[in-house]
């Protein structure tokens, strides 16, 4: 788009979509919320038409003048092709996964379409001159899923911010487009510092040395498997021996548990404190070492698995942050 | 925003395929040189696509059209030109091809591919080429389609069907512009005329001429009379006057142009309309003699009427002429006497034949009397008379006595002149067919006659047609009749004894003819015609401008409310069409699905009820399952295979 339609349509979108923020899914994409202007190559378009007029009058060539204006009338009735491929259709938010920082972030939408098939519907972050859109075809008669991804720069709740759902389908000519502004955030994790090295076991306060090493293979027991185990943890020689699903458990046979403590790390600022103890939280994870979370006001007692896992990575997202927006 | 990843393999292919489609008509002018660049080109574009290589750089591309436009330069010696320019914009858009890297350069040369397609009806406006360049938008139109399809590769039928219906939409709006979008009357600017031969009569004769239009099928022109047509042996269209005679041929005199023709009506007038086919001369042609003139012409002293500029669109005009008549009974001899001159160095025997016959028969009347008996006794009609030296009429009169019109009017000129009368030869078209589907006179390109005028004192110019002599078959009953069967139609009439063929013939050409009225010869006038018939004479451009308003908003509107009815329409997905399709088949037998009841439940039924259809049903019902339920809504694989299944489900 031109400088000049996509000033215009920011302003046109400024004025219409104040306040609207955030929406109640669903969204459905009525003609008040649909917007539609010729494209770059629209404008082009129309300047062959005005050279395909010129060379008609001038040849004086009546098929000429059925040309163009076949031409013209198919410009214009591929804007309503171009609307229709938006209209009606009904948007809900979908799950969102947590990233870390650095990665991306991946925001879905479900897209209902109740009447015939669309082609080439495409959505991207609202506002943003080289926002990354993401196309897809939705089906006729059914639902079908579009997933934006996005960068996270930053740790905190990252609101995906208002989506513009645009089309240029079936010819080009015009950009259609609405907005659907929904409270879809994604969880960013800190990025993980592997400068933090290896797990700050002489950290753990009596340093008595039965604490268990990364690669341990003396479990306690095994348990039945549950949902947030890893694959590490399972028991595959009792599968095969077709005893079901279990898992190993290591044991707290270690008198001093591992405490991933913020205030520990001094010297360094709060950002690169938190990055070093998400990465300790991966490895901790990662050498199946039961670890417990301490940040100002924050304690975590030491435990494993998904569940661990993610509590501390969102403790450590959000930390001193308000509302919890990004940093 | 969408980068090179448009230019796929598919995409491409369908460029290269329309630009070819488009291109095609234009072969036959091309330099043979020309269309193999453009035919490499687009080969070589595919091979890019196809292998996923660079496109040329700059350098290559530089000299490549460098190349082009110095050929350009030997081959039409100019570069500015329609031939040159046309020629120029298919190679140069073939390159362009080549150049290709973003969808926007694709959209720039489906877009001028727009504009190829109108260059051939510089060259053709028939139904046939408008019909074929119909198909070569749709292509273009289907092309764009796959182009602005982002993420999926789409079926042939993906990019026809839209595409085609896009267009049918847009003619009831196209309609509504060709007919009230105020016409403005071109050119524009002077157009340099390119030497485009075009089958029509000239301002020459020599042996050899006619007989060539004679094999033409081509329509000439066609004529609406007001009242009943005259006979056949009336219809002489006047067109070019030859008056010089010049050794082999005859040419014609630069007449001085005059405000109206004189004479002496002895019959009454005859009112008619004819449509002329584009000739590129300034010929317009009437029955002798032309009472009235159209507009925008000029007549010669001669009685010769001439349009200001070369007919080189579709012509209508109306006009009346007597068929009985007296002209210039009252000439002196010094304006007679340049149509006494002829040439003494060639045609020694006709001439001294000429001066010997006057001293036999000092009265003309007598003299014509004489030669038409000779004619009639010694010589023969034929459309492939053999060729003749240096003395043609010498050799036509006393040796081979075998020739076609132009050889009769030519050498009787000659032979008056010589024994004195002032004479002349007047070409133009004789006859013409009533098409009974139209109403209307058809006049081709084979029924191109030459005749003469003689002046005799107090009766002025009289036509005499020494062809009538030789054949009065062919100025009674027309060309076919005279020669028997000749070339494709006549052949084809001859051998359609139901007349069905004939039938088809004269409908074909009725078509044609609307055609020519409504599409190819609406300008200006018609235009001004066509709201005088809806009761606004001398219409203005603001009055033009509501009733387009108007009109596109009836056409545009109309067709808009439509789409979006049907858009508003809720639609099945085409697995659910699919199934529902499926349980109707079985529900024929006998076996219908409760509303309740889930796919599994009905297999089962179908297993007890109906057990020599479980076995397909089963596979029928699996897949379903798989597509309704599947993971993930972009699993096309499995909705595809479902609704193949079930396409093919017979139930036993």
């Amino acid at each position: 788009m031109g400088d000049f339609s996509f000033a215009l349509r920011q302003r046109i979108s400024d004025w219409t979509f104040r306040a609207r923020i955030p929406e109640q899914p669903p969204v459905v994409l009525t003609q008040k919320r649909i917007f539609i202007i010729p494209t770059r190559t629209g404008y082009f378009f129309a300047f062959v038409l005005v050279l395909l007029l010129i060379a008609s009058v001038n040849y004086v060539l009546s098929l000429g003048f059925l040309l163009t204006f076949l031409l013209a009338s198919m410009g214009g009735m591929s804007m309503l092709h171009t609307f229709r491929n938006l209209a009606r259709l009904s948007i809900f938010p979908g799950r969102t996964e947590p990233t870390f920082a650095g990665d991306v972030a991946h925001f879905h939408l479900v897209i209902h379409n109740p009447g015939v098939a669309r082609f080439s519907v495409g959505v991207k972050r609202a506002k943003l001159r080289d926002a990354e859109p993401t196309f897809g075809d939705i089906t006729p008669g059914g639902s079908s899923n579009l997933s934006l991804s996005i960068m996270a720069e930053s740790r905190g709740l990252m609101p995906c911010g208002r989506l513009e759902i645009f089309t240029e389908y079936p010819v080009g000519l015009f950009h259609a487009w609405s907005y659907v502004g929904f409270d879809m955030t994604c969880l960013v994790y800190p990025k993980p510092d592997p400068g933090a090295g290896a797990l700050p076991i002489s950290a753990t306060g009596n340093g008595e040395g039965n604490i268990p090493v990364a690669g341990d293979e003396e479990f306690q027991s095994l348990r039945a498997y549950r949902a947030g185990d890893t694959l590490r943890q399972i028991a595959w020689k009792a599968l095969a021996r077709e005893q079901g699903l279990l898992v190993k458990e290591f044991g707290t046979t270690t008198s001093a548990d591992l405490w991933l403590d913020y205030a520990a790390l001094v010297g360094f600022g709060a950002e690169q404190r938190l990055a070093r103890l998400t990465w300790w939280v991966l490895e901790a994870e990662r050498a199946l070492v039961p670890y417990g979370l301490k940040l100002p006001g924050v304690t975590i007692p030491p435990s494993m698995g998904r569940q661990h896992r993610d509590k501390c990575l969102e403790r450590l997202a959000l930390y001193g942050l308000q509302d919890g927006a990004a940093a | 925003m969408i980068n090179g990843s448009a230019l796929t393999l598919a995409n491409v292919t369908w460029l290269v395929a329309a630009m070819g489609f488009v291109i095609a008509p234009h072969v036959q002018r091309l330099p043979w040189w020309a269309s193999a660049v453009c035919l490499a080109a687009g080969a070589w574009r595919w091979w890019i696509a196809r292998n996923g290589l660079r496109t040329p750089g700059w350098l290559i591309m530089g000299g490549i059209a460098f190349a082009i436009t110095a050929g350009a330069f030997v081959e039409y010696r100019k570069l500015f030109g329609r031939e040159v320019g046309v020629m120029l914009l298919i190679v140069m858009l073939c390159l362009k091809l080549l150049e290709m890297r973003m969808k926007r350069d694709a959209m720039v040369v489906i877009f001028l591919g727009f504009f190829l397609a109108l260059t051939n009806f510089l060259y053709s406006q028939t139904i046939l080429m408008g019909v074929y360049m119909l198909v070569c938008v749709w292509l273009f139109i289907a092309t764009l389609i796959g182009f602005n399809r982002i993420n999926s590769e789409p079926t042939i039928r993906d990019r026809l069907a839209p595409a085609g219906w896009l267009l049918l939409q847009s003619i009831p709006m196209m309609i509504v512009f060709f007919f009230l979008f105020p016409r403005i009357s071109g050119p524009l600017w002077s157009i340099p005329q390119d030497g485009q031969a075009r089958t029509g009569l000239s301002d020459s004769m020599s042996p050899g001429d006619i007989s060539k239009l004679s094999q033409s099928d081509a329509v000439a022109f066609r004529v609406e009379f007001e009242g009943a047509v005259p006979n056949t042996t009336d219809l002489y269209w006047r067109g070019p006057v030859l008056g010089m005679q010049s050794g082999r041929g005859w040419r014609m005199y630069d007449s001085p142009a005059v405000a109206q023709f004189e004479y002496t009506a002895l019959s009454p007038e005859v009112k008619y309309r004819v449509t002329m086919q584009p000739h590129n001369k300034t010929w317009l042609f009437a029955l002798d003699i032309p009472s009235a003139v159209p507009a925008d012409a000029m007549l010669l002293a001669d009685y010769q009427m001439r349009a200001k500029q070369p007919v080189n669109a579709l012509k209508a005009y109306s006009i009346g002429s007597h068929l009985n008549y007296r002209i210039e009974a009252d000439s002196s001899p010094v304006e007679l006497q340049k149509y006494l001159n002829f040439n003494r160095r060639s045609n020694p025997r006709t001439i001294a034949f000429g001066q010997e016959m006057r001293e036999k028969y000092p009265d003309p009347k007598a003299l014509i009397e004489e030669l038409m008996k000779k004619y009639n006794r010694e010589f023969t009609y034929t459309l492939e008379p053999p060729l003749l030296g240096d003395n043609p009429m010498d050799e036509f009169l006393f040796g081979t006595k075998l020739g076609f019109c132009e050889h009769y009017a030519g050498s009787f000129a000659l032979i008056m002149r010589a024994a004195g009368v002032p004479a002349r030869v007047v070409t133009g078209y004789q006859g013409g067919e009533v098409n009974p589907v139209s109403r209307m006179l058809v006049v081709k390109q084979s029924e191109a006659h030459a005749w003469t005028e003689v002046w005799l004192p107090d009766l002025g110019w009289l036509r005499v047609d020494p062809t009538f002599a030789v054949s009065p078959l062919r100025i009674n009953r027309g060309m076919s009749a005279a020669l028997g069967p000749v070339g494709v139609f006549d052949n084809m009439v001859e051998a359609d004894k139901l007349g069905i063929l004939r039938s088809l013939a004269y409908t074909w050409d009725a078509v044609n003819s609307e055609w020519n009225r409504w599409v190819v010869g609406f300008n200006q006038d018609r235009q001004r015609g066509m709201f005088e018939g809806f009761g606004i004479p001398d219409v203005d451009w603001r009055t033009m401008a509501m009733w387009l308003i108007g009109g596109v908003f009836v056409a545009g509107g109309g067709m808009g409310l439509v789409l979006l009815a049907l858009a508003y329409r809720n639609r099945k997905s085409p697995v659910d069409e699919a199934f529902e399709r499926f349980c109707a088949q079985i529900g024929r037998r006998g076996l219908i699905r409760a509303k309740s009841e889930g796919p599994i439940d009905f297999l089962k039924r179908i297993e007890r009820q109906r057990p020599q259809d479980h076995e397909q049903a089963k596979n029928v019902i699996d897949a379903y399952i798989a597509a309704r339920y599947a993971p993930s809504a972009s699993d096309v694989s499995s909705r595809r295979r479902f609704i193949q299944l079930a396409r093919r489900f017979r139930s036993a």
